[in-house]
Order: structure tokens, then C-alpha cells, then sequence
């Protein structure tokens, strides 16, 4: 059995399609018609809306995939199958939608910047990481929400709080020194700004704040997919 | 010989934790929520040979569903090791595993894949799957159409046609009407012919009487007594 299988239960495509690029496009066109007043960054409506769609990504797939496992209890209890593969397919369709997003929305920017070939290919890694950080931390996520039903509601604030700690209305750049300090332990920070230079091609890459990230990113996925290895054997027991 | 077992367990035991609420963060961490143990199954030895008919008799509790449910590797047991050999499949759970948006015939997809079938085993075995069931014109219309028969007897029809090695059942032979339920039979005999292996947890003695040669019987998370048909008296002269 394929991940990919299980993933035809979540293809709705054409009507999901529609919402997934009404939604940041509505975003962009409110929050960037009040902050524009206030932040001064060129293109600022491309910037955001580049954010926005990662953003979504994420933010989507995690309260998605973490009641995953507690609402597909009938599934779990039929037979024996891998059970990542209710969280890894939610967010491998998500992801395939923001990559459609992306390629439609790449004409655009390519006409109204001028983005650097070398960072547009970066950000296909970029991508990936991005990928892999949520299917880790829902995997992380998910089973705790096994354990504990209350969990998803941290996940909900969580996502709250980290929209504004993420470089999304802004870039990492315009930060005073101690605030950027305290946001460089966030691993979505230089996936988030690097993903943007590839597309407009304004700001420059943080190498040590990459380096960092990624560490953290690789713990946190590790820490994941060893609670899920862990925990999946019982799960049933809790369902 | 390894190769004429079907399922081995050794020393398994399941244990339960009773929380009497539902499981939070907030509450494991401020007030150490009361837990309670429960040995499901204690300490349990058997081996079950290729070919062989079992049944389990045991009053409610005594650890029966939870015991199929181990064989099947739907759940790990606390301790111990299982060991199967050939492909299990557990007619428990029947109407689980489909989704109500998706048509019948997608459904087949997603519950064959769900319980160990290849792609190509199902488009072969599809159309006898569908007239198996009987859902007729139904197959293409969204599942939450269907009614819970139809949905039992979908689920019993795709489960048969995987070709198991060894069966699980759990008072599941009473699926649908008189017609399918003749039909069903008539499948069950020709696995009994087919020296399939075959595990079932019943109430019904006449049933067991005529279809299983070992009986093992469940109290309380053991195996009180096992051996032939004469297990089934014992255990009812014990009750009455």
C-alpha cells in the first residue's frame, strides 16, 4: 500500500484548488493594503503574497494532519497498514497545491522583477526542507494528539503566535539586533526568506542563520519520527 | 518445521490503562489523572498450525476480540512476541474503512490497498468483488448512499477475495440477508476445503460444533481449558 493511494480519499481538487489561492491572495490584498503604511519593502504585495502561500502551506497541513490519526480511528481499527501515511498524504496534497500556486504565480514576478536564476533554483531544496520540517513536526503533533486529545488546541495557538514570529509580513533585515536574535531560533525564518529571494530577488542570504535552522529543523524531525515510531504501535489502544 | 504454523505467540500479555476520563495535556500535567490497570491478556502461549480450526469460547471481557485483534497486528501486545506467517485478514470492523464521498468502486480501491492488496489483484478481482456483494447499480453512486447492509456486505466481499491465508472472525458470519448469508457460507466451506486456516470467536456452539476441530476457552485474559468439541460442554455445564 502506497501513501499515494490513500491520498485519493483527500483529492478534491478542483474545488479545494480554487480556495487555496483565494485565500492569500485575499490575505495579501488586507494586510498589505494597512501594513504597506507601515513597512517600506519594494514589491511589497509580491512579498507578502509569497509568504502568505508557504505560510498557508504550513499552517494548513499542521492542524490538518494533528486530529488526522483520532479522526481516521475506523481506519486504524480495520487492519494493519502504515499509519503515517493519514498525516504524509494530507500534506503531500497541500504541498502539491502551493507548487501549483508557485508555477502559476512565477510568470508574475519573473515580469515584474528580477529574480536571480541561481536563488529560483534554490528554492526548490528550500522547498523540500519546508516539506520535510512539517511532515515532522505533524508527525510529532499527531501522536501527541493520540495521547492527549487537548493537544491540538496548543497546535492551534501555536500557529497563532508563529505567524507573527515568522518572517512573513516582514523580512528578517528591517528587525532590530534583539529581536532578531530571538526570532533566528525559529527554523521557518531562513526557509521563509530564502524562498522569497528566489521568487523577487531582493534581501540577502543569512548563511549562519541556514546553518542553524537546519540543525534545529533536523531535530525537530528526528525528535518526530522517532515519537511516531514509537507511539504507533498503541495508538488503537487510545482510539 | 517453521512452515506449518500459521500463528505463534509467546508469553503475550495486554495490558490496558483505564483512564475513567478523556486523556488530556493540561490534566496529566497538573493533577496525575487516576489510571487504573487492566490485564486484557495475561502470559498466553499458542501455536496454531497451518490448516487448523479454532474456536474461542469465553464469556464477554475474557480477552477474545482482544486476541484476534493481536493476531492481526491491529494492535502490539505489552509484552511477549507474535509471530504470523501468511497474510491474516479479520473480518472484524466490516462497515470501517471507507469513505463517504468516494463512489463504491473507488471505495475497493481504498479498502483493498487499506488491508494489503495490490492495485493490479483488485482491478482483477473487481468485478467479481462487486457481484459478490450484490450493491448492483449502487457501485458508482457516493457510499453515503448505501445502506449499512450494503455497506457490511461490501466490506465482507472485498475482505474474502484477498486471498487469505488465515481468517479471523468475530461472530461475523450473520452478514446481510438469507441470500447473501447462503452465499457467504458457501465461501466459508470452500475455504474449509481449502485448508485455510481459521480462527473464530463465537456464542454459537452449533456453529462451532460443526466447523471447528480445537476449542480454546478465554476467562479472564487466560486459556482455562483447550482441547476438542468436548471444551464447548464443559463450558456450558460450567454455566448452568
Amino acid at each position: 500500500m502506497t501513501e499515494k493511494e490513500v491520498k485519493t480519499r483527500y483529492k478534491r481538487a478542483v474545488f479545494g484548488f480554487l480556495w487555496i489561492i483565494l485565500n492569500p491572495i485575499l490575505q495579501m490584498l488586507v494586510i498589505g493594503g494597512v501594513f504597506s503604511f507601515f513597512i517600506k519593502i519594494p514589491n511589497y504585495f509580491l512579498f507578502l503574497f509569497i509568504g502568505l502561500l508557504l505560510w498557508q502551506f504550513f499552517s494548513l497541513s499542521l492542524s490538518k494532519a494533528t486530529p488526522s490519526i483520532v479522526y481516521e480511528r475506523d481506519l486504524l481499527q480495520k487492519a494493519k497498514f502504515p499509519i503515517e501515511a493519514i498525516p504524509i498524504s494530507i500534506i503531500l496534497s497541500n504541498f502539491l497545491h502551493m507548487l501549483v500556486s508557485l508555477v502559476i504565480f512565477l510568470p508574475i514576478c519573473l515580469f515584474l522583477t528580477k529574480p536571480n536564476i541561481f536563488f529560483l533554483l534554490l528554492t526548490l531544496p528550500f522547498l523540500l526542507w519546508l516539506l520535510a520540517l512539517t511532515i515532522g513536526l505533524s508527525l510529532l503533533t499527531s501522536s501527541l494528539n493520540v495521547r492527549y486529545r487537548d493537544f491540538n488546541f496548543f497546535v492551534q495557538m501555536g500557529l497563532i503566535l508563529l505567524f507573527y514570529a515568522t518572517p512573513i509580513l516582514y523580512s528578517m533585515s528591517i528587525l532590530p539586533e534583539g529581536l532578531k536574535s530571538f526570532l533566528r531560533l525559529n527554523p521557518l525564518s531562513s526557509i521563509f526568506e530564502t524562498i522569497r529571494i528566489g521568487f523577487i530577488g531582493q534581501g540577502s542570504i543569512d548563511v549562519k542563520l541556514v546553518f542553524f535552522n537546519l540543525i534545529f529543523s533536523l531535530f525537530l524531525i528526528i525528535l518526530g519520527v522517532l515519537l511516531f515510531k514509537k507511539e504507533s504501535k498503541y495508538f488503537v489502544d487510545y482510539l | 518445521m517453521i512452515n506449518d504454523i500459521a500463528v505463534r505467540l509467546e508469553g503475550v500479555s495486554k495490558k490496558y490503562t483505564l483512564y475513567h476520563e478523556k486523556p488530556t495535556l493540561v490534566e496529566s500535567i497538573l493533577i496525575r489523572a487516576k489510571k487504573e490497570e487492566f490485564w486484557a491478556l495475561k502470559d498466553i502461549n499458542l501455536v496454531i498450525k497451518k490448516g487448523e480450526r479454532v474456536g474461542i469460547i469465553g464469556p464477554n471481557g475474557s480477552g477474545k476480540t482482544t486476541l484476534l485483534k493481536i493476531m492481526s497486528g491491529i494492535t502490539t501486545p505489552t509484552a511477549g512476541k507474535v509471530e504470523t506467517h501468511g497474510k491474516i485478514v479479520s473480518l472484524i470492523e466490516l462497515g470501517a474503512g471507507f469513505n463517504p464521498e468516494l463512489t463504491g468502486e473507488e471505495n475497493i480501491y481504498l479498502n483493498g490497498m487499506l488491508i494489503g492488496m495490490s492495485k493490479s489483484e483488485i482491478i482483477r478481482k473487481k468485478d467479481e468483488i462487486i457481484r459478490f456483494s450484490g450493491v448492483g447499480n449502487f457501485i458508482d453512486t457516493p457510499f453515503y448512499m448505501y445502506s449499512q447492509g450494503m455497506k457490511l456486505r461490501l466490506g465482507f466481499s472485498i475482505l474474502i477475495h484477498s486471498n487469505p491465508d488465515t481468517i479471523l472472525l468475530d461472530e461475523s458470519m450473520s452478514v446481510g440477508d438469507q441470500v447473501f448469508q447462503s452465499k457467504a457460507r458457501k465461501k466459508f466451506l470452500e475455504f474449509l476445503r481449502e485448508g485455510k486456516t481459521i480462527i473464530v470467536v463465537s456464542h454459537d456452539f452449533s456453529f462451532l460444533r460443526q466447523y471447528t476441530k480445537r476449542i480454546l476457552w478465554f476467562d479472564r485474559g487466560e486459556i482455562r481449558k483447550e482441547g476438542d468439541k468436548k471444551v464447548i460442554d464443559d463450558y456450558w455445564r460450567h454455566f448452568h
